[in-house]
């Protein structure tokens, strides 16, 4: 008899290599800090994510709290997200890839500060603005949160090890754990194994108009003029519902969805609303219930017009001269979002935020054929996320 | 005698003109060039944003004022204007730099920017400034929450008409200054112009192309 065999046969050395086994697992698979058991960890997260600490750049800090509001220790982890080129080869009854790419333990003061490591990012999961979208899962025990956002790596560039996010880009998350909720009763359950649980799987699709943009030059005497670059991206809302059903939807974080369609709308003298139209997923998320992410940008445009909105408000002010033309480009002050935002209302009973920067391929323009007036509506127009023209301010 | 008195200061002359040009070429190539929001002189306070203001080029007015703020962004020490302005990039040749000043003014008090007027210089009721050796001080705010009852510091550009008929102007605007002995240009990412062949269609009307429905 071998070694082996006659280790086999002998029960003490059963339970010896038995206990080695579950220590190299334990070395290999190290569990979360705070010690959740292995079955609380959702199915959808990457264990082998946890063999060591995330290295690479911070994309939130946050902190968990219990549903009374209490700081509670707990683990986060970053699932991405496919770009707006993968998602749209998903078809209806697809389960996402979601990898996941970082991950972080809450103390028992419940702060966090999450890292992705962007190494772990397979190909159409970063977008050519370097964008990042993440669904972010924190648990502790059968206690569960999830929220959506978008990081912007600073380079998109292929050496991944050499990616950061500018400190002022990093968003503070505030995540309340909530017993999950079977979507099929409504009723706050226990599960203890959520093996089967996170995963993403597509539904059905949507399109809905947003509102991208506004000019409101004053009557016949100024024209203006607005244009989306080839490179803009927009951060779009995202809804969390646990049944699924209308009305039932609630705003979850965002994502941001990079765009290559170039427009330029002609000028006019009316007061108008600049749309584009993004396609949008309905996702069921086993055992969490239901999501509304957007896909991609259709490339489709349209154009509102709208009453006379030629608002003026102190100090707000400054003036412009005859035959001249004002652009305004680029992110400097607020960035432009209005009420209307996505309007998905009709679909799920909630329209979602829309925002778009004054990127440097998208501007505003007015031309003044007389003497006129332009007004910021929270800064002088130069810094103000809406700017209007008004002759007799 | 005299030929030789003439040879001399025509030689004094010729190496003065070197000096004076070797010194001001080594002072420019010594100066730190920065971008708006990334040096202690600051416009509008980031270098993604641009401005550009055009003017037709049959405009019955031939002299006109634009205003572009300054602040102090960085450090404690004042921004001493040393009275240069250029273009960053020159285009065209219908178009003449009539000069600049500054003002300031307090926004609380009624008084407003100067996107741009017509007249150079501006009809204004308070004081024009020199460019040169003017210290800004007046500290940049956050877009959203400026306070009316701070002093607005205001660079008020003077622009012309040139003898070229095909328009042109700056894109990008320089302006040089100097904090805690140091020598800088901020470089702004405002444009103007005066249309014509020149100058990019964008800045002066709407691309010609199918609009969308």
């Amino acid at each position: 008899m071998d070694l082996l065999g006659e280790l086999s046969s002998n029960s003490r050395a059963k339970a010896v290599m038995v206990t080695v086994a579950v220590l190299e697992l334990a070395f290999i698979f190290p569990q979360p800090v705070y010690g959740a058991a292995p079955q609380t960890i959702p199915g959808a997260v990457d264990v082998s994510i946890f063999r060591s600490p995330t290295s690479g750049p911070a994309v939130a800090t946050g902190a968990l709290t219990d549903d009374h509001g209490n700081a509670t220790s707990g683990t986060v982890a970053a699932l991405a997200w496919p770009d707006e080129i993968l998602s749209s080869t998903f078809k209806v009854g697809d389960r996402i890839p979601t990898p996941t790419v970082g991950w972080t333990s809450a103390k028992g003061d419940g702060t966090f500060t999450l890292r992705i490591d962007p190494r772990r990012l397979p190909a159409g999961y970063l977008s050519s603005s370097g964008h990042v979208n993440l669904n972010v899962f924190a648990w502790n025990g059968g206690r569960f949160a999830d929220w959506s956002m978008s990081s912007q790596l600073a380079s998109p560039s292929t050496y991944f090890q050499s990616l950061s996010v500018n400190r002022s880009d990093v968003p503070t998350l505030r995540l309340a754990l909530k017993a999950q909720i079977a979507p099929s009763v409504g009723t706050i359950v226990s599960r203890p194994d959520v093996a089967g649980c996170g995963y993403y799987t597509l539904i059905s699709t949507s399109l809905a108009w947003d509102d991208a943009g506004e000019s409101l030059p004053f009557y016949s005497s100024t024209t203006s003029w607005f244009s989306l670059g080839s490179s803009h991206s927009v951060t779009l809302g995202v809804a969390t519902s646990f049944n699924g059903t209308y009305g039932s939807w609630s705003a979850s974080g965002s994502y941001t969805v990079s765009s290559g369609v170039l427009r330029t709308w002609d000028s006019s003298s009316d007061d108008r609303y600049y749309q584009v139209q993004t396609q949008y997923g309905k996702y069921s998320v086993s055992c969490y219930g239901y999501r509304v992410l957007p896909i991609k940008d259709t490339g489709q445009s349209a154009t509102v017009i709208k009453g006379w909105q030629n608002w003026c408000r102190q100090p707000w002010i400054v003036s412009e001269p005859a035959n001249f033309t004002f652009q305004r480009s680029g992110s400097s002050g607020y960035h432009y979002s209005l009420g209307g935002g996505v309007l998905t209302g009709s679909w799920i009973g909630l329209n979602l935020s829309y925002d778009t920067d004054y990127g440097s391929d998208n501007a505003t323009s007015y031309h003044f054929v007389s003497p006129s007036k332009l007004c910021g509506n929270n800064d002088y127009p130069t810094y103000a996320g809406r700017i209007t023209d008004n002759a007799y301010a | 005698m005299w030929a030789a008195a003439g040879l001399v200061a025509i030689a004094l002359a010729v190496l003065g003109a070197s000096l004076v040009y070797h010194g001001v070429t080594v002072g420019q190539d010594a100066a730190e060039r920065h971008l708006d929001g990334e040096g202690p002189l600051g416009s509008v306070g980031d270098p993604s944003t641009s401005l550009s203001g055009a003017f037709d080029q049959n405009a019955p007015a031939s002299r006109w004022t634009l205003g572009v703020p300054l602040c102090l962004d960085q450090g404690n020490d004042p921004a001493v204007l040393d009275g240069t302005i250029s273009g960053t990039q020159v285009i065209g040749d219908g178009f003449t730099y009539l000069g600049a000043f500054v003002r300031e003014f307090t926004p609380a008090q009624g008084d407003t920017p100067i996107g741009g007027v017509e007249g150079f210089p501006p009809n204004v009721k308070e004081p024009l400034h020199n460019l040169k050796g003017y210290a800004v001080s007046n500290r940049c705010q956050p877009p959203g929450q400026r306070d009316p009852s701070a002093p607005y510091t205001e660079l008020l550009i003077g622009w012309g008409r040139g003898s070229g008929s095909h328009g042109g102007g700056w894109l990008g605007l320089d302006v040089a200054y100097t904090a805690a002995g140091r020598s800088y240009v901020l470089s702004i990412a405002d444009s103007i112009l005066i249309c014509g062949p020149a100058v990019p269609q964008k800045y002066c009307g709407p691309p010609s192309q199918p609009a969308p429905s």
